[in-house]
Order: structure tokens, then C-alpha cells, then sequence
């Protein structure tokens, strides 16, 4: 996980390689990287951070294996604290309207935002979308 | 014989504790929790070095000088070969102290450090993990008090215990124990654990034992969790109430989990 990847979080392979191929259309964003289950992503996030190659954009699914996005996001913000690091941004994706407890839970949790993923849509076009919105976040933290 | 260090148990599915005895020609290792013998041999090369003879050790042609230097030093006491076992008042077979002597040498050249009976093993540090102030205070009192435990850190939550688990891993300071609560808020002990295991993983260290203390039931789900996470163990906070009582009964999951002697 080289610094400057974008990490997902997603158990589904399904969106992460419909995600894949619409950035690879936008050779100029970072590689997308993805960890299957919480365990897993707080595992890698973990071992980049260790090496000095914290992730640029982390996008996590609410719903994960083993242990739940959002768990798995304030275990990563554990991790950074541990090491002296700053926040890295998550973007979280959820099936699930953003009600007051979701948002008062990504204030906690620093540097979040979540994206609402359109079911009914097919696999491609969330990815479409979920696409803009990383774009515009990588724009606002900075470029990309 | 106990010794110190552990051994992961296919048979138990995480880490354990190790009984050691002397069979034939071989320093057998076995599982303290299930008896699952383990197989460590007595030394790299020296498999055929010993031969039982007449109920004792001796040392085959093909024993190395320290072999047989180790064989002499355990029949110091008597010069007749080393009796394996004999039966106890109970029936039971007991090893002869000669032969707990051969087992400390025979362990100590295979890298093993020996615990003898009725040590107190104390731990170096060990991390509690509980929302209740009272009960942490509970926790460390107890580790405390009986020598268990030399340093108890306090953590009030899942996220506060990560963050300071990075921080001691990556220190070289990590935990010999981890007590935690199941529910905390914000990230329940469940959650925790998970996600040490995965910390432990990205850092290559060894798996933490915890220690669940816990008014939550332990139903099917939780014990398959148990399995998961590897050297867990789990007590009721309920069961047992006088706090003497949930005390010995704290103290004995430890010596299984954590070899800890009373």
C-alpha cells in the first residue's frame, strides 16, 4: 500500500472492481487498494501506517465482516493516535440514510464524510458516482 | 512440569501453555489445557541421544557431550539411571525430582525457560480494559495484590485501550494480559479484541492473551468468538458472589491462560 492509495473497504468484490475500473479511466487518481473485511482493512491501514505509507483516502462500507466499518474506522483512528500520525479522511459509503446518530458518530470520528449508495442503481453507476465523490473530496483535501 | 512460552494447540485453536515429560527417549511437550501431546524433541539432532533402560534415561552412542553432560547432572543425586515415574499415593504417575531435574536441563537446552510448581510467574503489565472506574479499580487491586501483575494500565474504552496498545506494541512494551468488558460504549470488547488481533497481524507480534470479564453470557456465538480470537478465556462477572470468590476464580482462568501459579 504505497502512500497516496486509496484503500476500500468492501465485502463485495463487486463495487471495488466497478470502482477500479472507473478511476482507471482517471489515470491521474491514486491506486484503489481493497480489504474484504474490518479485520482486514484495520490489518493493512495498520501495516501501511507502520511503514510510513498511510493511505491518502480511505472509503469504508458501514457494513463489513468481522467487525463493522464503523469499528474498524475508530480502531483505525486508534492506530494513528498510536502512532503520532494525523487522521487520514474516510469517506463512508452506506445503504442506510445518514440519520442524527450516524452524523454525530463521524464527528467523533474526525476527517468523515459518508456517500448514500443508490441500491437500485446498477453496480456501475454507483461506482460512477462514488467516483465524482472521491474526486471532489481528493480535490478539496488538496489535490489530488 | 510447566514450562514457560507457548505453543499454539490445533486440538484447542490458539496458544498454550506447555506440560513437559519425559517419555522413552524423548522430552515430550504436551498441552496444559487438553493434554494434546505436542511433540518438541529433545534437541535439534539429538533425537535417538537418549534411551529408556530399565524404567531410566541413559545416553546412546550417538549422545552429544552436552547431552550427556545434562544426563549426568540429573543423576547427580543418585547414581542409578533416572526413574520415569512412580506411582503417587493417589496412583497416579508422578515424576521423581531426579527426573524433574532432567526435564529442567533437557528443557533449558531446547530454549525453553522452566516454571516450577508453585511459582508465581508475575506479569509484567497487564492492560484493563473497563468502563466502570470502580471495576477497574476492582481489576488492578486484585492483579496487585496477589503479585499477578507488576504494571496494570487503566483504559476506559475500546479506542483509548487500541491507541495505547499501538503504542506499547510498537514500544516493545505489549502487554502479557488483556482483561476486557464486552460492553463498553462506542466499541464494545468484541469489537476491541478484533481489531487487536488485526493490529497484532499488521505489527507481527505475538497473540495477546485476553482475559473477558463479563456480565454478558457465554452462549454459543461468544464461545465460537473465543475460538476466533485465540488465547481467550472468559469470566462471568455474576457468577460467584463474593469478590474473594470471583477472585480465585479470576486467578485460576489466569494459570490456564496465562500460567500464572497462585
Amino acid at each position: 500500500m504505497a502512500n497516496g492509495r486509496i484503500v476500500l473497504a468492501d465485502e463485495g468484490r463487486l463495487l471495488g472492481d466497478a470502482l477500479r475500473s472507473v478511476l482507471r479511466q482517471k489515470p491521474d487518481l491514486p491506486e484503489v487498494v481493497t480489504a474484504e473485511d474490518g479485520a482486514a482493512y484495520v490489518t493493512e491501514f495498520t501495516r501501511a501506517a507502520r511503514a510510513g505509507e498511510s493511505p491518502r483516502l480511505c472509503i469504508v462500507n458501514t457494513r463489513l465482516p468481522k467487525l463493522d466499518g464503523r469499528a474498524a474506522a475508530l480502531a483505525q483512528r486508534s492506530v494513528e493516535r498510536g502512532l503520532a500520525l494525523g487522521p487520514v479522511p474516510i469517506l463512508f459509503y452506506t445503504a442506510d440514510p445518514a440519520d442524527d446518530e450516524f452524523k454525530a458518530f463521524l464527528t467523533r470520528c474526525g476527517r468523515a464524510v459518508h456517500f448514500v449508495r443508490a441500491l437500485e442503481l446498477p453496480m456501475e453507476e454507483q461506482a460512477r458516482r462514488l467516483g465524482v465523490a472521491i474526486e471532489k473530496l481528493l480535490l478539496q483535501l488538496g489535490g489530488r | 512440569m510447566r514450562l514457560a512460552g507457548t505453543k499454539y494447540c490445533p486440538s484447542c485453536g490458539q496458544d498454550v501453555q506447555l506440560e513437559a515429560s519425559l517419555e522413552g527417549a524423548y522430552l515430550l511437550t504436551s498441552c496444559a489445557n487438553c493434554g494434546l501431546g505436542l511433540g518438541l524433541k529433545v534437541a535439534s539432532g539429538e533425537e535417538s541421544a537418549l534411551m529408556s533402560r530399565g524404567g531410566g534415561l541413559e545416553a546412546s552412542p550417538s549422545a552429544s557431550v552436552e547431552t550427556r553432560a545434562a544426563l549426568r547432572a540429573s543423576r547427580s543425586v543418585t547414581p542409578a539411571p533416572v526413574p520415569l515415574a512412580s506411582p503417587g499415593a493417589s496412583g497416579e504417575s508422578v515424576l521423581s525430582t531426579q527426573s524433574m531435574e532432567a526435564i529442567q536441563i533437557l528443557a533449558q537446552q531446547t530454549g525453553q525457560e522452566v516454571v516450577p510448581a508453585g511459582q508465581v510467574k508475575q506479569m509484567r503489565s497487564v492492560f484493563v480494559v473497563e468502563d466502570s472506574g470502580f471495576l477497574r479499580q476492582v481489576a488492578r487491586d486484585l492483579l496487585t495484590t496477589k503479585g499477578l501483575a507488576r504494571d496494570v494500565v487503566e483504559c476506559s474504552d475500546g479506542p483509548a485501550f487500541l491507541e495505547e496498545f499501538v503504542r506499547a506494541a510498537v514500544a516493545g512494551r505489549k502487554p502479557d494480559l488483556v482483561v476486557l468488558d464486552v460492553r463498553m460504549p462506542e466499541m464494545d470488547g468484541r469489537d476491541a479484541a478484533t481489531a487487536m488481533r488485526a493490529v497484532e497481524v499488521a505489527l507481527g507480534v505475538k497473540r495477546t492473551p485476553i482475559l473477558f470479564f463479563s456480565a454478558v453470557l457465554c452462549d454459543e456465538p461468544f464461545k465460537q468468538m473465543l475460538e476466533a480470537l485465540g488465547n481467550a478465556k472468559y469470566v462471568r462477572k455474576a457468577d460467584g458472589g463474593d469478590p474473594q470468590q470471583l477472585g480465585e476464580r479470576i486467578v485460576a482462568v489466569l494459570e490456564r491462560l496465562v500460567g500464572v501459579k497462585r
